[in-house]
């Protein structure tokens, strides 16, 4: 009965399929096995942390922030709501403008302007020459109650008004050629009376 | 009436207008005392330089042939009572310093214990230096007067004049409110001005003008090489003995370019600009002006 049944499993066996084991197997396992070491090596070299015993509070006032700006972004559309009205209303009654105001045109163009240095910035000495009129005067009644002298005197401060006047005017319209050329007729004047009253005062 | 009546009352009325010329200036006429105390140095000249910080000075400096310099300082004090006149020319102090590389002049007013100046207090600055002595000269009201000298000048003025004659080299000179008359010049002169009037005749050499306001008038000489003049708000007149002998680059904003009348063909306007390149290829001295708001005039001798 023993033998027959051997008989049987041998002939069984011989009868089963032939398979040629997969050479690179050995080579695969091998390189798994190395690589779980070198991974075991690497995780007792890694540093350990431990977590922040602060991250529910910070997440939860992050949450509350969150909160916050939600309520910003209400009352941030709500602007935005009234701006786009306000924009409509511009854009339609500028259409009604346009349809009421007289034709007008706009044309761009494009000049080349000469640039001069203007005006020319000097370095000169810092000296204030009604500084030396006043002082001068206090040791010389005589000379600046002269008559001559009190006509140029009153001269200069007209003069004096009349270019800080002419100063104002450019700084609020800008320059013209007739308003500078106005201006160095008066500084020119100005200073030919500087120079005769501290002549004057010199003599 | 007859002619002799009418003769008679002519005569009186010039009598009574003679009169009246006679005592008017009699009347606006004073006495002031003048006290002045004199300073004399003659130094040893040894190639330094003369430098000069004064106030309320009136410089004089002339070139010589001698190897020495030749101070001479007027300190002067001016009022109607001679007593204040001599207590108050106390503050008016002077310095002269002299080291192997300068002469160093110096005044100035300074008054001591409370004391109130009364007087005209100024200064007279009459100064001989050898031809070749360099000089660099500082004032303020007061006048500079140079001549004679060949050597590198620097002049510094404010409300006063400045007067140059017959001097060759390297001239600076800035002026603050203060005229510049230069006649006869030769070398380089560099003249930076504010509010000033420039009157540079038989100009040799090379002339250049930085300047604001004010007005410039240039005539040039034998061996002139050239102007150049860069302004703004300043009127320019330029005399020459022909309109041919030299180059022209000039240029103004929002005025004119005024040429002798066989000319004013060349000049061109455009937009408020007008200029002028003319004869500059050639070998001819060019004269180059730029200015704003004034004209510039180049017109014959």
């Amino acid at each position: 009965m023993k033998t027959d049944f051997s008989n049987k499993l041998n002939k069984a066996i011989t009868e089963l399929p032939e398979y040629q084991f997969d050479t690179a197997v050995w080579d695969k396992i091998e390189a798994r096995l190395d690589f779980e070491d070198k991974l075991e090596a690497a995780l007792t070299g890694l540093p350990r942390l431990e977590y922040d015993n602060n991250v529910w509070e910070n997440i939860e006032r992050g949450v509350e922030k969150d909160q916050q700006q939600f309520k910003r972004y209400k009352s941030k559309r709500i602007v935005r709501y009234a701006a786009s009205i306000a924009a409509s209303v511009l854009f339609f009654s500028t259409i009604l403008y346009k349809y009421l105001k007289p034709e007008t045109t706009v044309t761009v163009s494009e000049e080349i302007v000469e640039l001069f240095e203007e005006p020319i910035k000097l370095d000169v000495a810092d000296v204030d020459p009604m500084e030396y009129i006043n002082e001068s005067c206090q040791q010389r009644m005589e000379v600046c109650n002269n008559p001559d002298f009190l006509e140029q005197k009153q001269q200069l401060f007209e003069l004096d008004t009349e270019i800080k006047r002419l100063q104002e005017v450019i700084e609020s319209y800008g320059e013209s050629p007739a308003i500078i050329k106005s201006m160095v007729k008066m500084e020119n004047m100005r200073s030919e009376i500087l120079k005769d009253l501290i002549k004057t005062l010199r003599s | 009436m007859t002619v002799i009546g009418k003769r008679n009352i002519m005569k009186r009325y010039l009598v009574l207008l003679l009169s009246l010329i006679y005592l008017m200036p009699l009347h606006a006429q004073q006495k002031v005392q003048v006290v002045t105390k004199k300073v004399l140095k003659d130094i040893s000249y040894s190639r330094q330089q003369l430098i000069i910080n004064a106030e309320k000075a009136d410089i004089n400096i002339e070139g010589w042939e001698k190897n020495t310099v030749s101070i001479e300082m007027q300190l002067i004090s001016k009022n109607t009572d001679i007593e204040e006149a001599k207590s108050d020319l106390k503050c008016s102090k002077y310095e002269i310093k002299e080291s192997n590389e300068s002469i160093i002049l110096t005044n100035y007013f300074s008054a001591e214990n409370n004391h109130n100046i009364k007087s005209n207090l100024s200064v007279v600055y009459t100064i001989k230096v050898p031809y070749k002595c360099p000089a660099n000269i500082i004032n303020l009201y007061g006048d500079i007067e140079i001549s004679s000298l060949h050597s590198a000048v620097i002049i510094n003025n404010s409300f006063g004049a400045i007067i140059l004659n017959n001097m060759d080299g390297d001239i600076k000179v800035l002026s603050n409110y203060a005229d510049i008359t230069a006649v006869n010049i030769d070398g380089k002169l560099l003249c930076q001005a504010e509010k000033a009037n420039i009157t540079i005749n038989d100009a040799s050499g090379y002339t250049q003008i930085i300047s604001s306001y004010g007005k410039v008038e240039f005539n040039p000489g034998d061996g002139f090489i050239g102007l150049k003049v860069r302004s703004g708000r300043t009127d320019i007149v330029v005399e020459v003995e022909s309109f041919e002998n030299y180059g022209y680059n000039l240029k103004t904003k929002s005025d004119k370019i005024i040429l002798p009348d066989e000319h004013n063909g060349k000049v061109s306007d455009n937009k408020n600009i007008s200029d002028l390149m003319y004869n500059l290829n050639s070998e001819k001295p060019v004269i180059d002006i730029q200015t704003t708001y004034c004209p510039i005039v180049i017109k014959r001798k």
